[in-house]
């Protein structure tokens, strides 16, 4: 008859084991969710009031848009706010899991909800212990996008979720997301039958850093103002 | 993509035991593959069984047993194993018990039972080394020293929490598989309507093999709320939309997710495809997934989950009408 083992403590020693930890980030299927609309070339103005009238939310297949989250991994939020070129935002970010595409109409005409529901190792890696930062585009990837949105989640990737089997939910409302980079929306009506008024955001494109012929003409304008003066 | 793959062949009948008016069948038996991919849990489910070891008619009943006078289940039984007992309408119960002529049932199911009409199957339950091997023939990586973090480990839902087992291996001689309290484990029996976690390290992909008979009557069961940890039991031609669970599960008015019940499938990475039930009450219904897609044949063909998002309730997951002619 097999004794009952004893069982040795073993320290880790830096040694981690790989297992993927899920996460399930949606913005909600509901009338009442909090969806993703392209401002249609608006500038990034994340502090800004919110854009009035009609948006409608990306929806796949026709207006597919590509949704990820992830965490940046050396622009701070300040930096992100502030970024001049989409490109910058795009090649810092590092992708947990898979992208996809916003979620299709279904049975309810959903435009501007998504949920990615995907997997990834967070110990050990460079998403532990970080928020989670949700990144949109416009396009059908995050190169093509013309438009991006970046909302921080105030839900931490963990290590503990490591060793569950099951997915974390993240449900980005305004109360549990700061938007970084886009617009906000005043309204964004997320099924057909949606008659509520419920606040979203909006991709947006950069606002460019003056060119330094744009910089010189500035100076001689001021020049001409003095000499006159 | 699939973090596993099966392979199933309806394949040649075997006879069965029945009780002891010897009566013969035949049962579809079959083979059922999946991969266990590294570095995830791997929700699988045992979707061929063992064979029937005993079949006939119910001659009586009690709030805690059922009683055939055509058998000694004393004699026919091994002791200390447990046995499933499966009634056509779904009704099973896990048998640790009996006497004589006389089965044990830990839940009461007269109202399931008309003696002297209902009949029934007794099938032996799963163990982890009947699945797994007695010496880890599946190939999972053993543990040399009890460090579970660091081993491959079956999990198995316990109602609250998860058991956890593993294979020892220290090299030197002492093998075989116990749980994370050190107690052996090769005997834990493994009942086919749960569903069952592989939590893989690092390493190759394992085919995990399983073969047996195909049980062609629908399973029954409750619904805890929270989590549930389910298997398909079929192990092939079963979809949500001929699954019946639809008829179990809170349906959704309005697409929100976050407030009804969802059956949640497996996907690439150990991820999940999470669907529910639309119904608007004014003719319009059917599975879907939460990206909004039709969700009518997503397969049921292994492990499974259903968040419960209300009190205990019932359910019963059907077999394919196809299985009618097996």
């Amino acid at each position: 008859m097999k004794a009952k083992l004893v069982l040795l403590a073993a320290t880790l020693c830096g040694i981690t084991s790989g297992f993927s930890a899920v996460y399930n980030v949606t913005t909600g299927t509901a009338a009442t969710s909090n969806g993703i609309a392209s401002s249609n070339g608006a500038q990034n103005n994340p502090t800004g009031a919110a854009l009035s009238g009609t948006f409608t939310g990306f929806q796949s297949p026709g207006t597919p848009g590509v949704v990820a989250f992830g965490i940046f991994s050396s622009l701070t939020d300040t930096q992100i706010s502030e970024v001049a070129s989409l490109s910058t935002l795009v090649s810092n970010f590092v992708q947990f899991g898979a992208s996809g595409a916003f979620n299709a109409a279904g049975p309810t005409g959903q435009k501007g909800l998504f949920t990615r529901n995907t997997s990834a190792t967070v110990t050990g890696s460079q998403f532990s212990g970080k928020n989670i930062y949700v990144f949109a585009g416009n396009g059908s990837s995050f190169a093509t996008s013309t438009e991006l949105l970046v909302l921080r989640s105030t839900t931490l990737f963990a290590d503990s979720q490591d060793a569950i089997p099951t997915a974390q939910t993240v449900t980005l409302t305004p109360a549990a997301a700061t938007l970084l980079f886009g617009v906000n929306i005043a309204d964004i009506r997320t099924t057909t039958t949606d008659a509520s008024v419920t606040p979203g955001w909006g991709t947006a494109v950069a606002i460019p850093e003056p060119t330094a012929a744009l910089l010189g003409a500035f100076g001689a304008l001021g020049l001409l103002r003095r000499r006159r003066a | 993509m699939k973090p596993y793959t099966y392979a199933f062949l309806a394949a040649a009948a075997a006879c069965g035991l029945a009780s002891a008016a010897e009566t013969a069948y035949t049962t579809p038996v079959g083979y059922v593959t999946q991969t266990l991919a590294p570095n995830q849990f791997n929700l699988i489910g045992v979707t061929v069984h063992n064979p029937t070891v005993a079949a006939g008619v119910i001659d009586a009943e009690s709030a805690s047993s059922i009683t055939d006078t055509e058998v000694n289940f004393t004699t026919l039984l091994q002791a200390g194993a447990t046995y499933v007992l499966e009634l056509p309408g779904g009704v099973i119960q896990e048998v640790t018990a009996w006497s004589g002529s006389v089965l044990t049932t830990p839940q009461n199911i007269t109202a399931s039972v008309t003696p002297g009409a209902t009949t029934y199957k007794l099938r032996k339950a799963d163990t982890i080394s009947s699945l797994f091997g007695a010496s880890n023939s599946a190939g999972l990586t053993s543990s040399p020293d009890g460090d579970v973090t660091l081993c491959d480990t079956i999990q198995l839902f316990n109602g609250s929490g998860f058991d956890v087992v593993y294979y020892f291996n220290d090299g030197a001689g002492t093998t075989g598989w116990f749980d994370e309290g050190g107690n052996p484990a090769a005997d834990k029996p493994v009942i086919y309507a749960d569903g069952v976690y592989v939590k893989r390290v690092a390493g190759s992909p394992i085919s995990f093999v399983t073969d047996g008979e195909i049980k062609t009557t629908p399973t029954s069961g409750v619904l805890a709320p929270g989590f549930n940890y389910l298997c398909s039991v079929a192990p092939a031609g079963l979809t949500l939309g001929n699954s019946g669970l639809q008829n179990f599960i809170s349906q959704s008015p309005d697409g929100d997710t976050s407030t009804v019940d969802t059956v949640q499938v497996q996907i690439a990475g150990g991820a999940y495809l999470v669907c529910y039930y639309f119904n608007d009450g004014a003719g319009t219904t059917g599975w879907f997934d939460e990206g909004g897609n039709p969700a009518e044949s997503v397969a049921l063909d292994s492990g499974l989950l259903i968040l419960n998002r209300g009190a205990a309730k019932p359910f019963t997951l059907s077999v394919p009408s196809s299985y009618s002619s097996l």
